[in-house]
């Protein structure tokens, strides 16, 4: 199952506007459990969503 | 089952064979209506498979002064990492709600895996020394990231490297599994 979670993620959405953007439900990553020996957990999905920018991110910068 | 064998290093450039943890790879970026959504897989532990002198030209042109940039990658192939209990039954990616298939432990299957017998994976078992528990590289689920991703994240997610002659090993198999050559099913129709 994806976990979800906030995360700016630079211009595209800036942090007051990314706070209202979805809900956050974080669920903890398997590596961050773990103590003694790396790679027992599962690879896993992290879906980040915030509001794009009104005027960041949507340019076309092609010279 | 031979020991694969591990070393540290404590040089800033990326090497083949290096062992990174907690590494993440963007599955798509989607914007709908003014939200932006990004999916990332992380993956727990994942090793670098890209030639290392293509790493070492990379590194050189990236921090001397040259004239061109005619040496920088543009992405590092990696592949990830499975315990390979997990594998035995097929729920190595099941939080992706990914079914595998199951090979089981003790028969015949689980001996071939663990002898590298099939091409798709490489069976890795460490020194008790060494914090990783006895993995599988699938190399049929080979992806890229960025050099800069890889730099940003290498003082906090380096393990450990795998040693030389073990690393060839890994790229010798996975470069013959990337070479394979597909024939055709044959058709019944056909003569």
């Amino acid at each position: 199952m994806p976990t979800e979670e906030q995360d700016p993620f630079g211009e595209y959405a800036p942090a007051s506007q990314t706070d209202a953007a979805s809900p956050v439900s974080q669920k903890p990553s398997p590596v961050e459990v773990e103590s003694e020996k790396y790679g027992i957990g599962k690879p896993h999905r992290i879906i980040v969503r915030g509001n794009v920018a009104a005027d960041s991110g949507t340019k076309d910068k092609r010279k | 089952m031979q020991q694969t064998q591990v070393l540290k290093t404590n040089g800033s450039r990326l090497c083949q064979g290096d062992i990174l943890k907690d590494v993440h790879w963007v599955e798509y970026v989607a914007e709908r209506s003014g939200v932006i959504e990004v999916a990332r897989v992380v993956f727990p532990l994942a090793i670098v498979l890209t030639q290392d002198c293509d790493l070492e030209q990379d590194h050189l042109f990236r921090i001397e002064s040259r004239a061109t940039q005619d040496k920088w990658l543009i992405s590092i192939l990696m592949a990830p990492l499975y315990n390979v209990e997990h594998v035995y039954q097929g729920e190595h990616l099941s939080e992706l709600d990914i079914q595998m298939e199951k090979i089981p432990k003790s028969k015949s299957m689980g001996n071939f895996l663990r002898n590298n017998e099939r091409p798709r994976y490489h069976y890795m078992e460490f020194d008790e020394s060494v914090p990783i528990v006895p993995s599988v590289i699938d190399f049929k689920h080979y992806f890229s990231v960025t050099v800069n991703y890889l730099m940003e994240i290498k003082p906090m997610a380096y393990v450990c490297s795998v040693a030389p002659l073990f690393r060839e090993d890994i790229a010798q198999r996975f470069a013959s599994y990337l070479a394979r050559v597909g024939l055709p099913v044959p058709d019944s129709t056909c003569f």
